[in-house]
């Protein structure tokens, strides 16, 4: 029997996966179950004696008005940015699919935002939007759109937009980058096809472009969607949560529950009940996209 | 010396599809086997086993006396060439050369000498310093090959070498390989789907469908005495021309009849016949073996191809197609109606069911 | 004849005009950080510096902490990097090319991670680092930096392990390299340019990375760049956006090496042509 030669891969391959394993093990998993631990526990944080309280956590979080605001924003945060990424992203790639001079330097320049520091794209953005010298309230007043300079950041509801905008901004090369290479791979020979077939520009696009992409366009919406939820950084260095809680998302909540009001049962229970309903999206997605296999080929 | 000995080889893949079912096979030493068939008949995942690339569900593989099943490709010391090549595109045709000698422990001296004696050989001196992206599709052949000669292992493995070259060169490299065999005297184990390679270069071929063994034999005998319909069908180009009909045995008298031919078989191979078919059957017949212009049956023609040196004349007979090879000179033209008669000899009758030969020529 | 040309140039033209815009806030961020103080607060402000200045980079570097926290950046950003390049090349090769049980769920377990909010990780992760005393230490961000490094690069190196025939490998093995010998000799070449570009987005990730770098350390000269910046936006009443702009510029550093290596190795075709299809 082979179970020699059988054996002697098997251990050879699974050797080669155990520090993979045991870093996710120790960093990934343990820490999961710590969290979910937590949030079943009220902590003090001075001798970090922990005390039962069962689902008192979670039973406190849903009666308050300002977990349930904060839900809100995310949805409004992420409905919005994903959907202009969306939008943004497969335009531009549409664009930057033409023979267009100095192709390499623009789809760099494209590219750029997203592999930015959150941080230099909040400072930049922060300058744009500046209410006294930033560029855009001097444009603006200039063309005579408005006729005084906006507070971007420290009202409601310019402030959700500016978020929004930014995170669209910072995030939608992803997009682009998925759907270029899927346009890159549709062969030309089905548009020359058509061509001769006598179909329109618009035509194309909606029986050859957008069926070749809809597989792309699915895996897109889905990481956009869980990726958006799930952003921090981008939020959090733009308002702050602000003005008041009017653009706190939910990590920003845990944060805030966590490390600055110190209730670690609290700030837990918000990260699992985020994690519950990122779950529940996805396995929602997944039966309605039924037709679409993660391959790991 | 090193033979090779396949006994009772089976592969059942993860999926569950066969791929190899019950293979044996004695290979003598210097033979130069062909493994012959149609993609997925199992040939490749033969010498791929011998290779030590996959692993056999079960039987056993022997080099000599040393059973190698259970080794490790380095451990069995055969050397192969790959259907792709397989260059290491980051090194040099020298470096590509020298790598199974380094990996053997070979001194640099030795190495630069067999170097440059296999270099000489396939003529590929002047290659010795480029990349295999700078090489057309024959000179990176020919430094597989090379790669593959520069040790002295017994047993010389070929994964289909030729199938990536233009028609002319594949020609001109099958000579090559023969002299080669020649000159090297090592055991060669060939796989191809190719059977003007096999009938040309090999000792032996034996000709698979889908993971079994078909028949084992010399070039001659397997083109001459086919064992079954298959291998007539595969063997022999044009391929052998197949018309259905029945059998009758009466009075020691055999007589093969299909719609638009009628041929009595010598009664020396009444005696031939395993089963008292007077039912149906497949007659084969190969295309230098039909006449034109004399008989008894009549066929319409339907294209003369005409290649300079001879003419291929498709004939349609009472509505089986069958192709004449005849001389290049010949008067026959499309659309007429022709007698014809084939030689009763060289008439093989196969079993409609099973394919198996019930009648063959002497 | 004309009607082609015009289009082409239309084309260009509003291609190249959502480009710039794109990459606009870059070019101001720039130019603010080039422009003199009495620029950038002239209303209306000036598009290019008129008397470009490096100035503020100088007290960048001169009076702000800003070179102890590049210099942190940076060996969290290493020492990660080499890390997790190192395990993930063994266990995308693993996944590659061997078969054993368990291998479909190490997969799906990577497309997991890409579900985890970092805030849900966050607590447990800095109580343990504290209680092990590696609070406040380079350390300590390197263990909670893994956590997304590693699974991205698994994911990476895996689809570029997997584009490299098994020809190589099976040629080398029948040459006579066993199997460790085979993947040095053979594959590590091959997927160089892969592991580069694998490595140099870890680098980011790491060099990018807010909130762990906030939460993990308070002591001011072992912070990273991206925490210890936005520090100076908040400390004064007057921000000091030209000091912040040329902040910025110099964080994006690691992002043009990036452009550039891209630009360089991956066109050239290393292993076209040793292969037939």
């Amino acid at each position: 029997m082979s179970s020699v030669l059988l054996r002697r891969e098997r251990a050879i391959g699974i050797a080669l996966l155990a520090p993979t394993v045991l870093l996710f093990g120790v960093l990934i998993l343990y820490p999961m179950l710590q969290s979910i631990w937590l949030s079943l526990h009220r902590t003090n944080t001075l001798t970090l004696r922990q005390n039962w309280a069962g689902l008192d956590n979670y039973a406190d979080l849903f009666a308050d008005p300002a977990f349930w605001r904060s839900f809100l924003n995310t949805l409004i945060w992420t409905g919005g940015a994903m959907s202009l990424q969306l939008v943004v992203g497969v335009g531009i790639a549409l664009l930057l699919h033409g023979s267009l001079v100095g192709r390499a330097l623009a789809r760099g320049l494209v590219l750029f935002p997203y592999l930015l520091p959150t941080a230099v794209a909040v400072l930049v953005w922060r300058w744009l939007f500046n209410d006294l010298y930033g560029f855009l309230n001097s444009v603006l007043l200039r063309l005579g759109i408005i006729e005084h300079p906006l507070a971007w950041l420290s009202q409601m509801p310019d402030a959700m937009i500016s978020v929004i905008l930014v995170g669209t901004w910072k995030f939608f090369p992803f997009v682009v980058i998925a759907v270029l290479a899927r346009l890159q791979a549709i062969p030309d020979a089905l548009y020359e096809a058509a061509r001769i077939d006598g179909a329109s520009r618009f035509a194309m696009f909606k029986d050859i472009t957008l069926p070749q992409l809809s597989g792309v366009l699915s895996i897109v919406v889905l990481l956009r969607a869980i990726w958006d939820f799930k952003e921090f950084d981008l939020v959090y260095l733009m308002t702050g949560g602000g003005p008041g809680i009017g653009t706190q998302t939910l990590p920003i909540l845990v944060y805030r529950q966590a490390f600055q009001m110190l209730n670690f049962g609290r700030g837990a229970a918000v990260a699992a009940t985020m994690c519950v309903f990122m779950l529940l999206f996805f396995a929602i997605y997944a039966w309605a996209n039924r037709r679409l296999v993660v391959s790991d080929r | 010396m090193t033979g090779i000995r396949i006994s009772g080889l089976s592969k059942v893949f993860s999926d569950g599809t066969v791929g190899l079912s019950d293979f044996s096979l004695d290979i003598e030493d210097r033979e130069f086997v062909t493994f012959l068939g149609p993609s997925g008949c199992g040939k490749t995942t033969t010498l791929r086993m011998i290779a030590g690339l996959e692993h056999p569900t079960s039987g056993t593989i022997h080099f000599g006396s040393r059973r190698v099943d259970q080794l490790t490709p380095r451990e069995r010391n055969v050397a192969m060439v790959f259907q792709s090549y397989a260059l290491y595109p980051h090194m040099t045709v020298r470096q590509n050369l020298e790598y199974p000698l380094r990996k053997r422990g070979i001194p640099s001296e030795q190495r630069a000498a067999k170097i440059a004696e296999i270099a000489g050989i396939l003529r590929i001196e002047k290659l010795l310093g480029r990349r295999p992206s700078q090489l057309s599709g024959g000179q990176q052949q020919r430094v597989a090959l090379g790669r593959a000669m520069v040790r002295d292992c017994d047993v010389l493995l070929l994964d289909e070498p030729l199938s990536n070259l233009d028609a002319e060169l594949r020609a001109h490299m099958r000579a090559e390989l023969i002299q080669l065999h020649g000159a090297l005297g090592r055991t060669m184990v060939y796989v191809t789907h190719d059977q003007l390679e096999a009938m040309t270069m090999s000792t032996r071929i034996a000709v698979l469908n889908q993971g079994r063994l078909q028949q084992v034999a010399t070039p001659d005998e397997v083109y001459r005495a086919p064992v079954n319909r298959f291998v007539a069908s595969f063997v022999g180009s044009p391929a052998m021309n197949f018309l259905d009909g029945h059998l009758d045995l009466q009075g020691g008298i055999i007589r093969f009849r299909a719609p638009a031919l009628s041929v009595t078989l010598p009664a020396s191979r009444a005696s031939e016949l395993r089963t008292s078919s007077t039912g149906q059957v497949v007659a084969g017949i190969r295309s230098e073996d039909v006449l034109l212009g004399t008989g008894d049956d009549k066929a319409s023609v339907r294209v003369v191809e005409r290649s300079g040196h001879e003419a291929l004349v498709w004939l349609d007979a009472g509505g089986s197609r069958v192709v004449v090879r005849t001389s290049a000179d010949s008067p026959v033209r499309a659309g007429e109606v022709i007698p014809f008669a084939v030689r009763p000899n060289r008439v093989h009758v196969f079993a409609s069911d099973t394919g198996t030969r019930l009648v063959g020529p002497c | 004849m004309i009607g082609r040309r015009l289009r082409f140039a239309a084309y260009n033209l509003l291609v190249w005009s959502v480009v710039l815009a794109i990459a606009f806030p870059l070019m101001w961020m720039t130019s603010t950080a080039l422009k003199p103080n009495a620029e950038t607060f002239a209303v209306p402000p000036t598009l290019l510096p008129v008397h470009p200045t490096l100035e503020h980079f100088v007290r960048l570097i001169r009076e702000t902490p800003f070179l102890v926290y590049m210099a942190n950046s940076a060996l969290v950003g290493l020492m990660t990097t080499a890390l997790v390049i190192v395990v993930a090349i063994a266990g995308a090769y693993g996944l590659v090319r061997f078969r054993f049980p368990g291998r479909e769920a190490v997969a799906h377990l990577v497309l997991f991670t890409y579900l985890l909010p970092a805030v849900v990780l966050l607590l447990p992760l800095y109580l343990t680092v504290s209680a092990m005393g590696l609070a406040n230490s380079l350390f300590g961000l390197v263990i909670a930096y893994t956590t997304f490094c590693l699974p991205f690069s698994l994911w990476l190196l895996r689809s570029f392990l997997a584009g490299i025939p098994i020809d190589l490998e099976e040629a080398a093995m029948t040459d006579g390299a066993n199997r460790f010998r085979a993947f040095i000799d053979v594959v590590l070449p091959q997927a160089l340019p892969g592991i580069i570009s694998t490595a140099l987005f870890s680098f980011i990730l790491s060099w990018n990375e807010y909130l762990y770098a906030l939460v993990f350390i308070n002591v001011d000269d072992r912070k990273t760049l991206p925490p210890g910046v936005l520090t100076m936006l908040n400390q004064n009443q007057n921000v000091e956006w030209a000091l912040l702009m040329a902040a910025s510029v110099l964080m994006t550093v690691p992002v043009l090496v990036f452009f550039s290596f891209l630009q360089r190795h991956l066109t050239r075709g290393f292993g076209a042509g040793a292969v037939k299809g």
